[in-house]
């Protein structure tokens, strides 16, 4: 149903082009200002120092010819240049010329290029190159896609209110109806199959991040699981499966296998206490303080290798602690921080593993899927299998958050009443009735949290790294402090604001700011998803040539297995990033402000009070999301 | 048991015993673990993080030499004034390899000539040639 053209719809658009207009107005005003004539070039001394450049950011005009001469303070340094592709060394007492001509407006990255300590990756600078029209246009039009958003179109939700959440149970493709695929579920060995590989990786990632060199460019434990494996769950496992890695993943394979008493069959006898999981905590929480703790200690954890193996260590260490005190999965389902997160962007992947038909599951007197298979079960037609580890029960499952894709209850099932579909995105977001308090603030987390790490890792500010590496006490406190306060303080905060205005706006009084806050926030899971996304490119692209040297010498010990480990460093794609990010941040908001607007429908009904009441959201996603646009590129 | 299950406990056991074992045991124990053959494996780290390893090379006069050096943790080089050797910056996690024939017995220092930490100078390593 499409909305009515309305005054207040005008005001809405009013708004957001409003703020573009005040865009506009900033880009004149800050960067026009003498531009153009003066072209020539200019000379900047620029120092380079563990680790940062000093300055660390410098404006030119475009058109000048840039001459750096870069000196070191300390050891070895380089420069590349994205977008340029300029490297040069910077060797103590050697000053390094380079020299080009910013033919291109806009940010341009700079990089050290030769490996300098612990915190080489971060080590970033900016030349900003006035007018720095790619951002304020990008803003602008962010803006403006918020507005048409927002403003503009149906609501898209073609559903009624009495039927907010169909199950798509008919709409999909089912996988398992490709006989192949059904063997594969069907068989024991399948996730011992997955879990082998990455237990492969963890075992030499924690052999190496202990006994391999300090410098993680050159350490196995740093490039494969923060390159490689952070890289692949987050641009591959997020938008498509992101609960699917929990099957494949070897944290808690030492627990499983040792309470199962089996690696592949179904054991006859269990070990450990199988005590039930508390009630009060069977939900979020655990796994939202311990994901702000690593994000927290992001940066050291991701610079330095024994940190790392002492991070994978005790993960399996307390996965092993829960499996021999508590019955199955609990740490995965409510103790892990990367499971906590995963479970969140698992809702809006395209598939979903759901129950066939209600009927059968009714008459079903096994209920092999959640309790394990039976000898009963398994005479009837079902295969032997173990309950499922996450205490989902597939009958009434009706959200991808806990459902790994282990294969479990399809095993489990005597009358093949599991079915492995292919559904719209975002679906599970929508299902307003399992909205809850401490997923909404995992969503806020990932947000809030999403944008202290892009600061303190990609910016260019070398004493904030220094204060995040724990370098200093005072320094680090002060940072934790700030860090916290934004994270679990500023970002909820704006969002209460936000759904306060949402509920005056909408002239609901018989809503709660708390309902409108739980359900904005899971509007905010796509934008953060394309953030985190933007973030991870960023990251993982310029570094990914250090894999080829890497398998050649996983400790750095001086080996050549494969005869790549000479092999320089080359980042790639680095002048497409921009385009990515921007694209990315577009995306995400745009998904976001949708979801918001359907969200607002389920709130508080059509019409004119949803478009007042989803103004003040999708405005707030503008601002963030130019917020992170202006870490990224401004 | 089942034939599944030996196999699955092979393979684990293979991970987490033979891999670990087999990386760790040669580092370890074995006196030049990671050198090819004839060649000598010097390791540049800075003075604070240990210097040379190792500290003292004994090669023999008149016998042809060859030292692959390999920059662990900063940019370091190699530099040998009796013999007129200096690799110039070495980068970091890459090697350099030097090839001499000393003609002369002796003790012989040899520095890093990049700076690599505050403690640059006091890094230094000693050639001994034999006879």
């Amino acid at each position: 149903m499409m909305w009515r053209s309305t005054p207040i719809r005008l005001f809405s658009v009013g708004v957001f082009l409003g703020a573009a207009f005040l865009t506009l107005a900033g880009y004149w005003l800050l960067t026009t200002r003498g531009v153009g004539k003066e072209a020539g070039s200019i000379d900047v001394t620029m120092y380079a120092e563990q680790f940062a450049f000093s300055p660390s950011r410098i404006t030119v005009k475009k058109g000048q010819r840039i001459n750096l001469r870069l000196i070191s303070k300390d050891v070895t340094h380089g420069i590349f240049i994205d977008g340029y592709d300029i490297k040069e060394e910077i060797v103590p007492g050697h000053p390094a010329r380079v020299s080009f001509v910013a033919d291109r407006s806009g940010k341009i990255q700079i990089r050290c290029a030769v490996i300098c300590g612990p915190l080489h990756p971060f080590m970033l600078g900016e030349i900003v190159v006035e007018p720095n029209t790619p951002f304020w246009s990008a803003s602008l039009g962010l803006f403006l896609l918020a507005g048409v958003i927002a403003g503009f179109g149906g609501t898209g939700s073609k559903r009624g209110s009495d039927n907010p959440h169909p199950r798509h149970r008919e709409a999909g493709l089912d996988l398992l109806g490709f006989s192949w695929v059904r063997k594969l579920f069907a068989w024991r060995g399948l996730q011992f199959t997955l879990m082998i590989p990455g237990l492969a990786i963890l075992a030499l990632a924690i052999l190496s991040g202990f006994w391999g060199t300090p410098i993680g460019a050159k350490n196995f434990s740093m490039i494969f699981v923060w390159v490689l494996w952070w890289g692949v769950l987050v641009v591959f496992f997020l938008p498509f499966a992101a609960r699917a890695w929990c099957a494949a993943c070897p944290l808690p394979a030492a627990g499983e296998w040792l309470s199962r008493g089996a690696f592949v069959e179904k054991g006859e006898h269990s070990f450990g206490l199988e005590l039930r999981w508390p009630r009060f905590l069977r939900n979020r929480w655990l796994s939202n303080i311990g994901l702000t703790l690593v994000l927290l200690f992001g940066l050291i954890i991701t610079t330095n290798p024994w940190v790392t193996a002492l991070f994978i260590i005790s993960l399996m260490l307390a996965a092993l602690l829960f499996h021999l005190v508590f019955e199955r999965r609990a740490f995965c389902r409510y103790a892990c921080p990367i499971g906590g997160f995963l479970g969140l962007y698992a809702m809006l992947s395209p598939l979903q593993l759901r129950s066939k038909d209600d009927a059968v599951c009714r008459r079903c007197q096994y209920k092999s899927c959640y309790r394990g298979s039976t000898v009963a079960s398994e005479e009837t037609g079902g295969r032997p299998a173990y309950p499922c580890p996450l205490f989902e029960f597939t009958s009434v499952m009706d959200r991808n958050a806990d459902c790994i894709l282990c294969s479990e209850c399809i095993k489990a099932c005597p009358y093949d009443n599991i079915a492995l579909r292919t559904r719209p995105f975002f679906a599970d977001l929508l299902n307003s009735k399992k909205w809850r308090m401490d997923e909404a603030w995992l969503a806020l987390i990932m947000l809030g949290g999403g944008l202290a790490n892009l600061a303190v890792k990609l910016g260019h500010w070398g004493w904030l790294k220094e204060w995040a590496n724990l370098q200093e006490t005072k320094g680090f406190l002060l940072y934790g402090l700030v860090f916290l306060f934004w994270t679990v303080g500023v970002v909820p905060g704006i969002h209460w604001v936000v759904s306060w205005l949402s509920r005056t706006l909408s002239g609901r009084a018989d809503l709660t700011t708390k309902a409108i806050f739980i359900g904005y926030a899971y509007a905010l899971v796509p934008l953060s998803l394309m953030i985190w996304v933007a973030f991870t490119l960023s990251f993982v692209l310029p570094n990914l040539s250090y894999v080829a040297s890497v398998v050649s010498d996983p400790f750095g010990w001086g080996v050549d297995l494969l005869g790549t480990r000479e092999q320089p460093w080359s980042p790639y794609l680095t002048g497409w990033l921009p385009y990515i990010q921007v694209a990315a941040l577009a995306l995400g908001l745009g998904l976001t402000v949708k979801m918001g607007k359907q969200i607002t429908v389920r709130l508080v009904g059509e019409g004119n009070q949803a478009v007042r009441a989803v103004l003040p959201f999708g405005f707030s996603s503008a601002v963030m999301t130019i917020l992170f646009l202006a870490l990224f590129r401004g | 048991m089942k034939r599944a299950e030996i196999v699955a406990g092979v393979i684990v056991l293979l991970i987490v015993v033979v891999l670990p074992a087999s990386l760790l045991y040669p580092h370890f124990f074995d006196k030049t673990p990671h050198a090819k053959p004839g060649e000598i494996l010097l390791v540049a780290r800075t003075y604070e993080r240990g210097g040379w390893s190792p500290p003292e090379i004994r090669v023999k006069k008149g016998q042809k030499v060859r030292i692959r050096i390999l920059a662990e943790d900063v940019t370091h080089s190699f530099q040998l004034m009796h013999l007129g050797i200096d690799t110039g910056p070495i980068f970091t996690g890459t090697t350099k390899v030097v090839e001499f024939i000393p003609s002369q017995v002796g003790k012989f220092p040899f520095y890093c000539n990049t700076r690599c930490s505050t403690r640059h100078e006091n890094l230094m390593g000693l050639l001994i040639v034999e006879n």
